[in-house]
């Protein structure tokens, strides 16, 4: 059993829409392990990048943290922490790789004098610093010289793509959250990215959260993955385990549902009906008006998260009975 | 693409030339034609009459307007505009450039200091919008945006000037001092220079605190902020390398554009205030009718425009990597 | 836009009431102001800068005219001749700029050349000249000269929302239906740059006022009847009135006067600005 590097607890996180509070993200617990890489599936609008921002604290304005915690091994629970606080963790134990429709970088500074502030923001040797960079950007087949003299604009989305890894990666944090990284590239440079993170994961200790909504991306990575809907955690199991033997019917019809053409449909071929809207949740199990298992209890409780093994959970009332029509779903 | 720029600003210098050319000769009762009808009625020859309109306007009457033409181009290339009328066989270049110094002087200085407080200003009410220093400045800064500076200056003048006596009301020093590099000079030159500089800057500042905060309050909602911060750079640092520069960038066309602006402004501040700058000779000229003085004020100033916009363009490229020429035509 | 919608509007802000307030009641004073005082303002040489009283609100000017009487008279002018330039720099602005951005190719560079020059040139001193040159008498041409000054900006504006405009799906389906160029120009474009065109020719109208106040100020146009930008002229000028504390109030006048139009204007195109893009008054 390897040691635990993060731990989510509970954490709850709503959002201001005009006068309405919604909730995003609502009770979810998790926990990453050294050197291991947890995916993290849902549709869109299923919380799961509000996740990611939460844990970064960079929630934007509207979004909040009501309650939960967020601990990390070094430095304790991060949840409550103040910007400058958090400005010293974020980059060096904690770091973020962006989904790549829009750079992350300065657009009026070459890439080079970005490595510095951030080497210089953490109180790193600048020339150590740059050095490590050169050779995690060869490492990503890319050409150190070339890149640290340009301006982003300059190169490519799969380039910068891979300069945000190598970004977040730097300064050898315990965790690294993945949002949606491959999703804005195009299939050449989907490969050449996941290619990347796959021979990186082997090569550190750190953590990986990755966040995506197609299944099938982080199914070859990783060793957990994590199933969100409509801001709940509804299941979390070993890869493998999760898709041979589903717990949850959404994880079911999930896995074994081709994804539409288009790839900003959200509808997925198999599950009739949408996400509900966050505003405006049904009663009891979130998933129960679109669940074809569904009971009369789905619909007033809840249900609780049930902890089947060590890494293993689901939140459904009737995982135990339905485990082996799920299986053959 | 360089030479093209410079190429279009020389059009330009040609279509300045010839435009103040033709104000001169061709409109109704043109000032050279009226000039040598009220020398003949003085009776003067026509011989000497035309030579004195001659060497006052650079323009030779009996000959065909093409050739008239082309000499007053020949002439105003080398700087030779013809002699002042106001103040007699003192050419129009020597009158320009003992005017120039004042005005660069006063104008340089309240274009810097306008966009410092509106930059800083605008700034601070970008980072917080909706309190008490926003609420305050934006309507504010929208109402004296663009009120003219003979109104700032005329009130000035009074309070500060008449009523308080504080300061001094008019010229560029006082005529008790002699000038020559000494302390009570000095004093005395910036203490005549506070109230046309502050007409300026009062009627200046709002436009740049106004462009500053939506410039920053787009950038703030921008990527590569949330980018920074997720690397661990902190706030005061993510402001100063990311914000500021980035909003600073698209006012830099405007700030050059806006010297030529200020130039032709100084017209109004100059004159009240007797201050014996550009804008002061202009409008003595205009009152004394004096046309040569007033063709090559016009020229010398459009010129100095001209200049300035193309050494804008091509700065602006230096400044923003992502620009190049092509795109900045 | 809907007259309902401005109302609903403009109470939501005493601001932009307050704005919709001043505009009218400039307009007004223009149209009245004059017919107060079908025989001038009459002068008494023994009331020489009277300070307020109930016959002279704002007390008198040096050869004892009212000031406010002065200010009520001068607006007609004032006023006419900004509505007159806003006017025609619309017109202009509008035509070539929707030429320029709609015809593009040798129209849209030649036409842009053009603008960028006025532009460039300084603009008062070609204002200042130009009125030297050729006198001035009337309101038109008064307006006409203003106009060569603000219509470079107007033309730049108006084809770049073109520019922008040509873009849209609805626009394409019109040039597929064969429609003419001047009836998409016209009769597509056109209605949809309203609301911009409605607010600029507000704000033109303030930069004419001041445009054509400093003229007077300078004393380069002939003057033909009181307006504000005279009386700033005589403060200076005849009267000396500048550097005498007891004309405050004639000199003071016709800034205040200037400076409430603008306040005005930026509360009132404010409330145009939250009628057109509502969405962009939130948050």
């Amino acid at each position: 059993m390897t040691t635990t590097i993060l731990q989510v607890e509970n954490l709850v996180v709503e959002f201001k829409v005009n006068q309405d509070r919604v909730r995003a993200v609502d009770d979810v617990s998790l926990e990453l392990r050294a050197g291991e890489l947890v995916g993290l599936v849902g549709e869109s609008g299923s919380g799961k990048s509000t996740l990611a921002y939460a844990m970064m604290n960079l929630l934007p304005r509207q979004g909040r943290l009501v309650s939960g915690k967020i601990a990390l091994a070094t430095v304790g629970d991060i949840s409550r922490w103040s910007e400058p606080d958090m400005s010293r963790v974020r980059g060096n134990r904690i770091s973020m790789v962006f989904q790549a429709t829009q750079s992350t970088f300065n657009p009026i500074r070459t890439l080079e004098s970005q490595f510095k502030l951030l080497f210089r923001a953490h109180g790193i040797n600048v020339q150590e610093g740059l050095i490590k960079a050169r050779r995690l950007l060869q490492r990503t087949q890319l050409d150190p010289q070339r890149i640290l003299t340009s301006y982003p604009h300059q190169l490519s989305g799969g380039m910068r793509q891979r300069v945000g890894i190598v970004f977040a990666m730097v300064l050898e944090p315990d965790v690294i959250l993945l949002d949606e990284p491959t999703t804005a590239l195009d299939v050449l440079s989907q490969r050449v990215v996941l290619d990347l993170i796959r021979d990186l994961r082997s090569q550190t200790d750190a953590a990986m959260l990755f966040i995506t909504h197609d299944f099938s991306v982080v199914s070859n990575l990783s060793q957990r993955i994590g199933v969100m809907y409509a801001g709940k955690l509804v299941e979390l199991a070993p890869t493998e385990r999760l898709y041979r033997f589903p717990q949850h019917p959404y994880t079911a019809l999930l896995t074994r549902a081709v994804p539409s053409i288009s790839q900003k449909h959200t509808e997925l071929v198999g599950i009739p009906g949408q996400p509900p809207h966050l505003s405006d949740l049904p009663p009891g199990c979130r998933f129960s008006p679109r669940c074809p298992y569904v009971q009369e209890r789905c619909r007033e409780r809840t249900p609780p998260w049930s902890k089947i093994s060590a890494d293993q959970g689901v939140a459904c009332f009737r995982w135990s009975e339905l485990g082996e029509e799920l299986a053959n779903v | 693409m360089i030479w093209r720029r410079v190429g279009l600003a020389l059009v330009m210098i040609w279509m300045t030339v010839t435009a103040t050319f033709f104000i001169v000769r061709l409109m109704p009762g043109n000032p050279a034609t009226f000039e040598l009808h009220v020398l003949l009625k003085r009776g003067v020859s026509y011989n000497m009459a035309l030579q004195h309109v001659k060497t006052l306007y650079g323009i030779n009457l009996h000959q065909s307007l093409l050739v008239q033409y082309l000499q007053y181009v020949g002439n105003a290339l080398h700087g030779n505009f013809g002699d002042s009328i106001l103040y007699p066989d003192i050419p129009v270049i020597h009158l320009i450039g003992k005017a120039l110094p004042w005005t660069v002087f006063t104008v340089g200085t309240a274009l810097l200091t306008s966009f410092l407080i509106g930059v800083s200003l605008g700034t601070v009410a970008a980072y917080r919008r909706h309190g008490w220093l926003d609420r305050l400045l934006t309507p504010l800064a929208a109402i004296l945006n663009g009120v003219p500076n003979y109104l700032t200056g005329t009130i000035l003048l009074f309070v500060f000037g008449v009523v308080l006596g504080w300061l001094p009301q008019n010229g560029p020093y006082s005529a008790a001092i002699t000038p020559n590099v000494s302390l009570a000079f000095l004093i005395s030159v910036l203490r005549h220079a506070i109230l046309p500089i502050g007409a300026y800057v009062i009627s200046q500042w709002g436009s740049w605190f106004l462009l500053m905060k939506s410039s920053t309050v787009s950038t703030l909602g921008t990527e590569f902020i949330v980018g920074a911060r997720s690397y661990g750079i902190a706030s005061s640092v993510v402001m100063r390398e990311y914000v500021a520069p980035n909003s600073m960038l698209p006012l830099f066309t405007n700030l050059v554009l806006s010297i030529g602006f200020m130039f032709g402004g100084s017209v109004f501040v100059e004159t009240i205030f007797s201050y014996p700058g550009i804008g002061y000779l202009f409008s003595s000229s205009v009152s004394g009718r004096d046309y040569p003085l007033m063709q090559g004020l016009f020229a010398v100033l459009t010129v100095a425009v001209i200049i300035s916009n193309l050494v804008a363009d091509l700065l602006y490229v230096k400044l923003d990597p992502r620009i190049s020429l092509e795109d900045a035509a | 836009m809907k007259i309902e919608t401005l109302w609903i509007t403009l109470r939501k802000r005493p601001s932009y009431m307050l704005g919709a307030v001043i505009l009218l009641g400039f307009a007004v004073m223009a149209i009245v102001g004059p017919m107060l005082y079908p025989h001038g303002i009459p002068s008494n040489p023994n009331e020489l800068y009277a300070p307020p009283s109930w016959q002279h609100p704002l007390g008198t000017d040096y050869a004892g005219r009212g000031v406010l009487a002065q200010i009520l008279v001068g607006s007609r002018y004032v006023l006419e001749v900004a509505a007159l330039a806003a006017l025609f720099t619309m017109v202009v602005g509008v035509v070539l700029g929707l030429l320029s951005g709609y015809l593009g190719g040798v129209v849209d560079v030649v036409l842009m050349r053009l603008t960028d020059f006025i532009l460039t040139v300084p603009s008062y001193p070609l204002l200042i000249i130009i009125a030297s040159v050729v006198s001035i008498s009337g309101p038109v041409p008064m307006a006409l000269l203003l106009t060569l000054n603000s219509w470079g900006g107007m033309a730049r504006a108006i084809r770049s929302q073109v520019l922008s405009l040509k873009q849209q799906d609805y626009i394409e389906a019109a040039r597929s239906l064969e429609l003419g160029p001047a009836h998409i120009a016209f009769r597509e474009i056109l209605p949809m740059m309203m609301p911009y065109i409605l607010m600029h020719l507000i704000l033109a109208v303030t930069s004419a006022v001041y445009g054509e106040v400093g003229l007077f100020f300078l004393g380069i146009v002939p003057i033909q009847s009181t307006n504000w930008g005279v009386m700033l002229n005589f403060a200076y000028s005849e009267a000396g009135a500048i550097y005498s504390t007891s004309s405050v109030f004639y000199l003071m006048a016709p800034l205040a006067a200037i400076i409430l139009l603008q306040m005005g204007a930026v509360n009132f195109t404010n409330a145009l600005d939250e009628v057109f893009n509502p969405q962009l008054r939130e948050g």
